[in-house]
């Protein structure tokens, strides 16, 4: 209970914090500091194996890939704070209009349905291992292509420009 | 332990945040963020429905769910370090090419 509120005031704060701050860097720690959140979440829901690997992917592994990124790119500092908001006020009524209608229907949605009031079991690794090599086998499998797939195309994208070359080879 | 609308309802928060930054920010980076930010937010709902309603689904769909994240994460990356390399700037307001 007292976990959940400390826990859930800073994932919000966190989250809000990567929206508002205008620094590259400090929205990309702030964004740890909530993914770590969400894992503290998953301990309360007794869920240890997910914690574990958003600490270990999410937390680790794709927020030093955002460090790496912004500083591989790193602009002026008061050209990131001038592009971080959009610049006119119609758009951002309309935009708040948009976000209040969307979190008037989750709201109705949230208080309306009979949600199931005490949790039935926990997290067992031996269901979880039943799980993935069982039914969910093939999307599995599937899973490790599509990840060697993307790490052989972020190479190919990020390499300094060949790609050109062997088309003049061809045209000639 | 709490109930699961605390759960969804903090869930719910989360995807406004996310969604909020990614509409507002001009900064690609940035809207990569908010994207994490969102596929968080639908990771909790899993696994809170998961864990009260015992079906361990949701844990592996949480499983799938992470994996791809980290693989949008270095596609994406890796296009606006591209789109860095050819403009200079990261915003994307320049990436204007396929606009009629």
């Amino acid at each position: 209970m007292i976990w959940f509120i400390i826990l859930a005031i800073g994932t919000l704060g966190s989250a809000l914090m990567v929206v508002r701050t205008h620094k590259l860097a400090y929205a990309a720690l702030w964004l740890a500091g909530s993914l770590v959140g969400v894992a503290g979440l998953f301990l309360t829901l007794s869920a240890a194996y997910l914690a574990t690997v958003q600490v270990l992917v999410y937390a680790g592994a794709v927020v030093t890939l955002i460090l790496f990124a912004i500083m591989f790119t790193h602009a002026p500092a008061d050209e990131q704070g001038a592009t971080a908001e959009l610049p006119r006020p119609a758009a951002l009524g309309r935009l708040a209009l948009l976000l209040l209608g969307l979190a008037a229907a989750l709201a109705a949605i949230v208080t309306t349905v009979p949600w199931q009031a005490v949790p039935q079991g926990q997290e067992s690794y031996g269901q979880l291992a039943q799980a993935i090599f069982g039914p969910y086998l093939l999307p599995f499998e599937l899973l490790s292509l599509l990840l060697l797939a993307a790490l052989v195309g972020a190479v190919v994208l990020a390499r300094k420009d060949q790609t050109s070359k062997p088309l003049k080879g061809d045209r000639s | 332990m709490m109930p699961l609308m605390a759960y969804i309802a903090l869930s719910a928060g989360l995807a406004a945040i996310g969604a909020y930054g990614l509409l507002v920010s001009r900064n690609a980076i940035k809207v990569l963020m908010c994207i994490e930010l969102l596929l968080n937010a639908g990771n909790l709902n899993l696994v809170a429905f998961s864990t009260y309603y015992h079906d361990a689904t949701g844990y592996v769909l949480t499983v799938f769910s992470i994996a791809l994240a980290a693989a949008e994460a270095a596609v994406g990356l890796s296009i606006l370090i591209v789109l860095f390399r050819l403009k200079g700037r990261m915003d994307l307001t320049l990436l204007d090419l396929l606009k009629g």
